[in-house]
């Protein structure tokens, strides 16, 4: 019996083991084939799909994940706001998967209505994980307009470097 | 317990600076939201105390759990306050871990970022020194270390003297419960990082 116990807690240790390295590997292959934007698909506040063929080839476009009720994504939309003239030649994309009654209410309360660069998107069956591989919030992808990879930042962060990196 | 407290006082007192912040978090965050995390750091650092010092039972606990199922499985007649007894004395080892440190951090470490004082001497991260080791390598690479190997030697020796068996048998046992909960602890901790990285 003691023998038959060790047996199924040492088969648990070793799948645990495997699965953890497979999806290390998984990830590692995630983040090479993000160099290029990689194919997305995501849903706008009214409902209509919005991917890889929706983004203007002439701007570079920045992809934000974040949550309504996080401090840092809170403020790093504020600070988008005030300095949305430096983003002229931008598009930003913020990307949550909360319900979209929620999104659009944070849509509305932070006025991004009035802001044309500003798109804000609802993540859906978990997509975003899948393809950019991070449940961080807030998690910013800059992408050039020749749909290279900038610069990734995870967590908050500072407009001037997000700026200097669509600059690049 | 106190010792670890003792270290996190020491390294908020002398070395958590404003500039060590700025230092650390100053290419991504602006100077003043990297003001507010040090003040709310400094405001609530009891609270990191505290956590510190109920991980630190949660430790001795989480020890003897995985030391009693290794008695239960080798039909040890072996008491849960006597093996509680033995982690807790073993834990000795982690107060010169802390002294290592705290000698490694002023004589030996250039402190330029708060990552700095994360690193355990004489561990496989330390030992290896390469900033480019993917970030869910990291907290494995630290808790393979001098002290925790010195540490599952002290707890053999400790059940000697209670069970008298060999050294060898002991040692094993060690290995197998122990060593399993601190692989599986790593497992978590690096599935953790991955998700979040």
């Amino acid at each position: 019996m003691k023998k038959t116990i060790l047996f199924v807690v040492f088969t648990i240790i070793g799948l645990l083991t495997y699965k953890l390295f497979w999806n290390i590997k998984t990830k590692s292959n995630i983040q090479q084939g993000l160099k290029e934007m990689p194919d997305f698909t995501f849903e706008d506040i009214n409902n209509r799909t919005y991917s890889l063929s929706n983004i203007d080839p002439h701007k570079s476009t920045i992809f934000i994940y974040f949550n309504t009720e996080c401090d840092h994504c809170q403020y790093e939309v504020r600070e988008l706001k005030n300095n949305i003239n430096k983003f002229s030649n931008t598009s930003i994309l913020l990307i949550s998967s909360e319900p979209i009654s929620i999104i659009k209410e944070f849509y509305k309360n932070y006025s991004l209505e009035n802001i044309q660069n500003i798109k804000i998107l609802k993540d859906q069956h978990d997509s975003f994980y899948k393809i950019f591989s991070t449940r961080m919030i807030p998690s910013v992808y800059v992408y050039n307009k020749d749909k290279k990879l900038i610069d990734i930042f995870k967590g908050e962060t500072k407009m001037d470097a997000i700026i200097n990196s669509i600059n690049k | 317990m106190l010792s670890s407290t003792g270290f996190s006082f020491y390294v908020n007192k002398f070395y958590a600076t404003e500039a060590l912040f700025i230092n650390s978090y100053g290419e991504q965050l602006s100077v003043d939201r990297i003001q507010k995390m040090f003040e709310n750091g400094k405001k609530f650092a009891f609270i990191g105390y505290i956590f510190i010092l109920i991980s630190s039972l949660v430790r001795v606990s989480y020890n003897t759990a995985f030391i009693s199922m290794g008695n239960f499985f080798n039909e040890e007649k072996f008491r849960l306050s006597q093996t509680f007894n033995v982690c807790l004395k073993a834990e000795i080892v982690f107060i010169f871990t802390l002294i290592a440190r705290i000698i490694f951090i002023e004589f030996f470490l250039e402190v330029n970022t708060l990552n700095d004082l994360n690193t355990i001497p004489l561990s496989l991260y330390q030992i290896l020194n390469d900033p480019h080791l993917p970030k869910w390598s990291v907290q494995t690479l630290l808790y393979i270390n001098v002290f925790e190997v010195t540490y599952m030697v002290v707890l053999a020796l400790l059940l000697e003297v209670y069970n008298h068996k060999s050294f060898s048998k002991n040692i094993i046992l060690i290995i197998l419960t122990y060593g399993v909960g601190l692989f599986l602890w790593c497992l978590f901790l690096t599935y953790l990082t991955l998700l979040f990285s």
